[in-house]
């Protein structure tokens, strides 16, 4: 960064460009990215915070940062729903994207240092989750004890199953995985996320829970946790809204005066409670 | 400084070689419905041209903040580099009412600093704006600038009153000094409304039970979602993006920017295509509370500047101040509970 005026002229909506270094279609919906910056500096991001994806003559959407800071270069993982999406998808290695960001504030490192941590992900809830998780174990004397919970609706959209299997057989980690509906090959869990909770054998009221997954997860989520007599102070949501500008103008993402891009996309749950739209 | 009619428009004439004039005009014959006439911004060469009384249907904005502009373009369709092309713009000289001049500031406050970073697009178009005052003598029926207290202001470099044989300027900025040396020197002030026909309150913060009021349904019922609202305010800036084909060279991508409306559909989506302001009703709500509530929390002052060209506009006759006036009516009622 230039200490001269010219900072303030910046154009803050003109992406870098980013090389694929690799690619990988990890089911029938979602796609890995690996990639680094052209200027050859790193991405500079903070785990939960999210980067603007472009793809020339389609336009931009705002993806999560699924890699750790501590890692080389940057991974997204992006699920084909539209024109800039789909595209994405029928990247190959050596392919250029525009890259924009990162934005958001992300996970507050911080405050979850000391803490022992519970993740929930729902799907691809995993995606922007995996950014800390990753974050912790390369730092892991930071933090107390880790239990990783994994719903996903049905077997065939299962992903990383790789990376959980090593979480799984991490000793100092609890992964707990669940499907919403029974399959032939499928022998553990069956069940929406919220039936591993009652398994957590660690203290719930003094952990930090982390949340990231669909509305209707949130919900169960956040009913479970009152009844547990988990604070507010304490749980973590990520609010992942369709940024268009990722830089606090479009309006798109506001819900009543708070920017999720700003101010989020990862919110401390007591901080939304005169925030009826949020969740 | 008083000037006659002549010596104004020879006056004038000097500052159109200079500036891009932006004023209030009619338009003959492209109004709403077939033969009728719209007042509304354009660009002017004389002060005949100019109408001094009435309010414009849509605000003098897109000056600032064009509805569809370019950001930049990429070079081809097989990169994603990127090519600044800045912004070169003729000095412009807008004329706003009191209202108006205040609601650049909600402009301002959006585009140089929401978020921590400055708009270069934006900020690049506002260095060569200047404003010129026209006064108002009396409120129009649907403004409430009293109310929100933006009907007066200092923020101006020329203020300009027809009057019956020629103009008064009263001139704040010495760089119009020299246009308009050959008047008579007379001390002119610009009159500023000082009551609203219909005077309004507006709540400091609203209750969290209003979210589920039952008022925001009879506005589900009559509001079609059109956003005619939001494009005639002076002070509604969100945008959306799109890459389009260049026409010039059809292996470019031009990456615009066009203004959008929370009132219309899909504007507030989240990650996997859910939405939590669904009803035509939740979005009024939501207009109505950034306007008066939310963003006066961040910045300190309202964002409506109470022009009222949203009544006006509204194909349903849907009144912002009505509303403001029934969530007034609640949270005083709240209060008291």
């Amino acid at each position: 960064m230039c200490e001269c005026s010219c900072a303030d002229k910046k154009d803050i909506y003109l992406p870098a460009l980013a090389t694929v270094s690799k690619q990988e279609l990890l089911n029938d919906t979602e796609m890995y990215l690996h990639l680094q910056l052209d200027s050859g500096e790193p991405l500079g991001h903070a785990a939960g915070q999210f980067v603007e994806v472009s793809v020339a003559g389609l336009g931009e959407a705002p993806i999560s940062v699924s890699s750790s800071p501590t890692q080389d270069g940057f991974e997204l993982v992006v699920r084909n729903v539209g024109s800039v999406t789909n595209a994405i998808h029928n990247l190959k290695a050596g392919d250029k994207l525009g890259i924009r960001g990162p934005y958001g504030s992300g996970y507050g490192i911080d405050e979850l240092k000391g803490k022992d941590l519970v993740f929930i992900c729902g799907g691809i809830g995993l995606v922007p989750q995996r950014s800390l998780i990753n974050y912790v174990i390369d730092n892991r004397g930071d933090f107390g004890a880790v239990t990783i919970l994994q719903g996903t609706k049905d077997y065939t959209q299962r992903f990383f199953t790789d990376e959980l299997a090593r979480w799984d057989a991490m000793d100092d980690i609890t992964m707990l995985e669940t499907i919403d509906e029974a399959h032939p090959e499928w022998s553990g869990n069956v069940g929406v996320v919220t039936t591993l909770i009652p398994k957590i054998d660690i203290d719930l009221t003094q952990a930090a829970i982390l949340v990231c997954g669909p509305p209707i997860m949130y919900k169960f989520v956040l009913i479970t946790m009152k009844e547990k007599n988990v604070a507010k102070e304490n749980i973590f949501v990520n609010l992942e809204r369709r940024m268009k500008c990722g830089v606090g103008k479009c309006g798109h993402c506001q819900m009543n005066g708070q920017y999720v891009c700003q101010s989020g996309p990862v919110y401390r749950y007591s901080d939304l409670d005169n925030i009826p739209e949020a969740i | 400084m008083r000037l006659d009619s002549k010596q104004s428009e020879a006056a004038f004439l000097n500052v159109v070689k200079d500036y891009t004039i932006v004023a209030p005009t009619i338009k003959v014959g492209e109004g709403r419905f077939s033969d009728t006439d719209i007042v509304t911004y354009g660009n002017v060469e004389s002060l005949s041209e100019i109408v001094f009384d009435g309010i414009t249907q849509f605000s003098a904005k897109s000056v600032l903040s064009p509805i569809r502009e370019t950001l930049f373009s990429y070079e081809n369709n097989n990169s994603a580099k990127a090519k600044d092309v800045g912004v070169e713009m003729k000095p412009t000289i807008v004329f706003l009412r009191a209202c108006d001049i205040n609601s650049v500031e909600v402009l301002d406050a959006m585009f140089l600093k929401n978020g921590g970073r400055q708009d270069s697009y934006f900020s690049g178009r506002r260095e060569h704006v200047k404003f010129f005052l026209l006064e108002c003598q009396s409120p129009s029926a649907s403004c409430f600038c009293v109310s929100m207290g933006t009907s007066t202001t200092k923020n101006y470099s020329v203020f300009v009153r027809k009057e019956e044989n020629g103009y008064a300027v009263k001139i704040n900025d010495d760089a119009f000094s020299k246009y308009f040396s050959h008047g008579t020197k007379a001390e002119i002030e610009p009159a500023f409304v000082t009551e609203d026909l219909s005077p309004l309150s507006i709540p400091d913060s609203v209750d969290n039970s209003l979210f589920n009021h039952e008022i925001w349904k009879e506005y589900s019922r009559r509001c079609i979602g059109c956003g005619r609202c939001t494009v005639s305010c002076p002070t509604c800036t969100c945008f959306t993006m799109q890459d389009v084909p260049d026409a010039e060279d059809q292996r470019k991508t031009k990456r615009q920017r066009i203004w959008s409306s929370c009132q219309i559909k899909k504007f507030s989506l989240l990650a996997g295509n859910h939405d939590f302001r669904t009803t035509n009703g939740d979005k009024m709500r939501y207009k109505v509370l950034h306007k008066i509530v939310d963003f006066k929390k961040k910045f300190g002052f309202s964002m409506c500047v109470g022009c009222g060209r949203c009544d006006q506009v509204c194909p349903e006759y849907i009144s912002m101040s009505k509303c403001i006036e029934k969530i007034n009516a609640i949270s005083v009622s709240d209060g008291e509970q």
